[in-house]
């Protein structure tokens, strides 16, 4: 009886599987080697740090602008660039959630991960996203493995980019309901979170090529 | 044996050596050496009973060709998974451990079996271990997806079919057991002749395709799959 239920048990679970392993291209899969595995790694973390660089730069200059028309008492020009500057940073947090994602799959690749800082409640200014880094700051002590660790600092990464976009979209939504003077201690808070975030997940991306660098290096010389 | 039954390990041994062929012309055996040798096998072994069926139509027979085939089968298993894994030592170790937990459950599962007779073994013996062979397989797909490995299209064809071939054959020879092997031996042979033959087209299909030298970069298939050789296998 209990091998029909293990037979059972496997049919319903194998064909999502193999559908799973029969729809994933072996060629794309290759493909996400050469950025661990060749220059390509090291041209894109330029690259992603080049497109942060001018994109927070822009939500900088917007963000400056919407104080200076506040001070000159033109509140309506000042909305509408706060407005610009939520979406500019709704429209950059998604971008850094699916790049997360996609770190933390080509970290299993890693072995040995070189020693991963957790994220400190101190550098953040929104009391969510503190609190994010405490459970990471927390979480990090039970864990073992400094993959893990890496692991874990990326799933808080995108969680607080999700924290983020949250509170970016609410922001938004005041604004154009003009519901309530613009809440300029939170989106100032946003800011430089974003900043803190982009930051930290650059590091991220770096420590995870650093690392596998390291690995074929060792993997050479044995 | 039936002329029906004649006809059906003809089929087999035509669509066998079609694979065996293409692997050979297209220089793809040199990805799996363990795979030539289980396809070897089976067309010596289902041509001896197809030329002698008095001699080896007999149930002794078939299932000491079972047992060769199966460890032929858990060969091609590690062979993949050494390949695969060369220069991944955690996906290697990983993979490992689950090959010898594998090697335990079907040595504890199988072992009571064999001090029985020839109908215990093939009843009871056999399904776990095509059983233990199926989860050994569907693990090294697992460890492969979970390290983000990629496959060679030849491995991938044996994994991905083989695992549905071998909870196939396990779901008959179990569904022979549960009600009796005379009762409902007919549909249960069907459907194992109607798997084995689609298997057998289906790594036709991969065998005969042509190597498409990849556009990767030479440093990733150097690392990864240093067998492959420029234009063939």
């Amino acid at each position: 009886m209990w091998m029909w239920m293990i037979l059972g048990l496997t049919l319903v679970a194998l064909p999502p599987f193999l559908y799973f392993v029969a729809r994933r291209s072996e060629e794309d899969t290759l493909r996400d080697w050469e950025l661990v595995l060749t220059h390509k790694g090291h041209e894109h973390l330029e690259a992603v740090r080049s497109y942060t660089k001018t994109e927070l730069a822009l939500l900088d200059w917007t963000y400056e602008r919407a104080r200076e028309a506040e001070h000159l008492g033109r509140s309506q020009e000042a909305l509408r660039l706060l407005d610009t500057g939520c979406r500019l940073i709704e429209a950059y947090c998604p971008g850094w959630t699916r790049s997360l994602a996609a770190m933390s799959v080509l970290s299993r690749m890693v072995s040995a991960m070189a020693i991963v800082r957790p994220l400190t409640p101190k550098a953040f200014s929104l009391r969510e996203l503190a609190q994010l880094a405490r459970l990471n700051q927390f979480v990090h002590q039970f864990l073992l493995t400094t993959s893990e660790r890496f692991r874990l600092k990326l799933y808080i990464l995108a969680r607080a980019f999700g924290t983020l976009l949250r509170v970016v979209v609410r922001s938004t939504a005041h604004l154009k309901a003009r519901a309530a003077e613009p809440n300029w201690e939170t989106v100032e808070s946003a800011r430089r979170d974003v900043h803190t975030l982009s930051d930290e997940s650059i590091e991220t991306f770096r420590l995870l090529l650093t690392s596998f660098e390291a690995e074929r290096q060792a993997s050479r010389s044995l | 044996m039936s002329p029906w039954e004649k006809a059906i390990v003809a089929t087999e041994i035509g669509v066998a050596t079609a694979v065996l062929v293409g692997l050979l012309v297209k220089g793809h055996w040199r990805s799996c050496y363990s795979f030539v040798l289980y396809l070897g096998s089976f067309v010596i072994f289902e041509g001896a009973i197809l030329a002698w069926p008095g001699r080896f139509f007999r149930l002794d027979f078939w299932l000491a060709k079972e047992a060769i085939e199966a460890l032929l089968k858990l060969a091609m298993a590690f062979e993949i998974a050494v390949r695969v894994f060369e220069r991944l030592p955690t996906a290697r170790v990983t993979f490992a451990l689950a090959f010898l937990a594998g090697l335990s459950v079907i040595a504890v599962s199988v072992a009571p079996t064999v001090a029985g007779d020839v109908e215990t073994v093939t009843s009871i013996g056999l399904p776990r271990l095509l059983y233990g062979t199926a989860l050994i397989f569907a693990g090294l797909l697992g460890v492969c997806l979970w390290f983000h490995v990629p496959l060679y299209t030849i491995h991938k064809a044996v994994l991905v079919g083989l695992v549905p071939y071998l909870v196939t054959f396990t779901v008959v020879i179990q569904f022979l057991q549960t009600f009796g092997w005379n009762l409902r031996r007919e549909p249960a042979n069907y459907l194992n002749t109607v798997a084995f033959i689609s298997l057998l087209a289906f790594w036709t299909r991969a065998a005969w395709r042509r190597f498409r030298p990849s556009d990767v970069s030479p440093i990733v298939l150097s690392f990864l799959q240093p067998w492959v050789r420029t234009g063939r296998a």
